[in-house]
């Protein structure tokens, strides 16, 4: 794939904090690519970046290989931009909205009606397309401020967090009018701080912490590097403090850490030890109340890479 | 200029659809001049009574207040967010402060018309047409002061922050103007200091021209407010900054 997108060592400060510090990164066209990082990581302040409504520091964009001018018209109507706030008029109708949106980008008369209608669609609100959008429930408002940035079709959609704060269920309406759109040909650029969307949508990722890259690769090539672990979650009847020093004499287990009444026991894949490790735990404490093995998971890649928990 | 329009008009249905500020512009200027007149009935002569006086001092007020309808319409929190997403299309970014700008103009300039219209059809003296004589300077004064509330935002980027100080300067200016009370009846110094306020030089030019029939001062004090709004407008060329909303 082509690289549709090149960021090239952005950086962007606030007084003397580095809210962004010399970031690098592609976009390829034609996938979802995302940027999984805590709140304050810099991923809004990067989209802004990229957005053209904040000027970086330093660094460069380029968009099919040209540097991208701050606001460039050309540019600016080749994307489309999901904001993290819901950005509609809660006094106008969905189809208000979107019209309004569209007539922005120069959409005018049929073409933009049938845009609109088609954005509607996106959105699945055709049946309340005359309502006010402030009568609309947050999962509604969350699709059509996804819906108003895809009216005059951009080849680069950017979403900044689209799924904050709403149900399951439009959640997942979501993440798969994501997937839709990249197979229709749209390259999306996705931030999140859950690393189950990115899991589930993400073509590559990359994990960014305190305005730097961490990491980056797709969600196998990550768990990848957690190395040959293989976690397993033990729940004890009780959370007084378990003496490690039995498990560390079963073959294998190179860590042991406990939460509460949860042990978490690393050992080397590849080692058959779960039996001997059950066997040491009952043996300490008579009594487990049950075992989970672990998959590998992004959160343990960000914990792996920062010393703490994405959602810290 | 088709997305400064469509932004255009999209900020004036806002902004009438939005009881606060159809209230400010029309029944907020009539109940004024119905306090101040009752409470200054008996002051004046037989032929200028207190309320011809209070109508001209509310009005002139109302258009420079507007400045504060103009701050909320461009940065308030609530409309923040959809001024962003208006930044992320290829509008220019003057469209997004013009836009507010002409809007607030509009809106508040129909509603001190029919204020004009109202007061002239009971029987307030407010020249001829049924006040609307007035109408150039009231326009060009409301834009003047939709520019300097729009300004001061890119300023001070901060809407509360704009409206206070709006407030107590415009405030402070219209009582040292003797907009709510006469400055004349202090003594000698407060009239002298009344004398600086930009109010006692509009009342003065509307009093000649509603009583005198002499245009010459509302036409200068048209011409000054496009000046300034044209400074206000280059000044917010100069100030805004998209990143100002992100």
């Amino acid at each position: 794939m082509n690289a549709l997108l090149h960021v090239e060592r952005i950086r962007k400060s606030f007084g003397a904090t580095a809210a962004v510090a010399d970031l690098s990164f592609e976009v390829r066209e034609g996938e979802i690519f995302c940027l999984l990082g805590p709140n304050g990581a810099g991923k809004s302040t990067s989209i802004a970046m990229i957005a053209s409504v904040l000027p970086p520091d330093s660094g460069a964009i380029r968009f099919r290989g040209r540097p991208v001018a701050r606001r460039s018209p050309a540019y600016l109507r080749q994307l489309g931009v999901v904001p993290q706030d819901i950005a509609l008029y809660g006094i106008l109708s969905a189809r208000d909205n979107l019209d309004f949106f569209a007539s922005l980008y120069g959409l005018k008369d049929g073409e933009k009606r049938r845009r609109v209608d088609e954005a509607l669609g996106f959105a699945g609100l055709e049946d309340r397309a005359g309502d006010k959008v402030e009568t609309f429930s947050g999962g509604m408002k969350r699709r059509l401020n996804i819906a108003c940035a895809l009216c005059h079709h951009p080849s680069l959609l950017i979403m900044d967090e689209p799924t904050v704060g709403i149900d399951p269920q439009s959640r997942n309406h979501i993440l798969e009018s994501v997937r839709a759109l990249r197979d229709a040909g749209t390259t999306v650029i996705y931030t999140s701080h859950y690393m189950e969307e990115v899991e589930a949508i993400g073509d590559r990722i990359l994990i960014m912490d305190h305005g730097t890259r961490v990491a980056e690769g797709t969600s196998e090539a990550l768990k990848e590097s957690l190395g040959d672990v293989r976690r397993c979650r033990i729940e004890l009847d009780g959370s007084e403090p378990f003496p490690a020093e039995s498990l560390y004499r079963v073959a294998g287990v190179t860590s042991v850490s406990q939460d509460g009444a949860l042990l978490e026991v690393e050992s080397v894949r590849g080692v058959e030890n779960l039996d001997a490790i059950i066997r040491a735990v009952t043996a300490a404490r008579g009594k487990l109340l049950g075992v989970t093995n672990v998959e590998p998971s992004l959160e343990q890649v960000f914990l792996r890479l920062t010393g703490r928990s994405l959602r810290d | 200029m088709e997305t400064l329009y469509a932004i255009f008009r999209r900020d004036l249905l806002n902004l009438g659809r939005k009881g606060s500020f159809v209230f400010s512009a029309t029944v907020f200027p009539l109940a004024l001049v119905g306090l101040l007149g009752l409470l200054n009935e008996g002051l004046f002569g037989m032929a200028m009574t207190g309320w011809d006086v209070c109508a001209v001092n509310i009005m002139v007020y109302m258009a420079v207040y507007s400045s504060m309808i103009a701050t909320n319409s461009f940065m308030e929190r609530a409309v923040k967010a959809t001024n962003l997403r208006v930044l992320f299309t290829p509008v220019p970014l003057a469209a997004l402060y013009l836009g507010k700008i002409l809007a607030t103009t509009i809106f508040c300039a129909s509603g001190y018309f029919v204020d004009l219209v109202v007061l002239s059809l009971l029987g307030i003296h407010l020249g001829p047409g049924l006040g609307m004589g007035l109408a150039p300077l009231v326009v060009t004064l409301t834009l003047a002061s939709t520019s300097i509330g729009v300004l001061l935002c890119c300023l001070v980027k901060d809407e509360p922050t704009a409206n206070r100080i709006l407030s107590l300067v415009v405030n402070i200016a219209a009582a040292l103007g003797g907009v709510f009370f006469s400055m004349e009846s202090l003594g000698g110094t407060a009239a002298a200091v009344a004398g600086f306020s930009p109010f006692t030089w509009l009342r003065e030019a509307v009093f000649r021209f509603v009583w005198d029939g002499q245009a010459m001062g509302t036409a200068v004090a048209a011409a000054g407010s496009l000046l300034v709004a044209g400074a206000a407008v280059l000044g917010c060329r100069a100030t805004f900054k998209s990143e100002d909303y992100a």
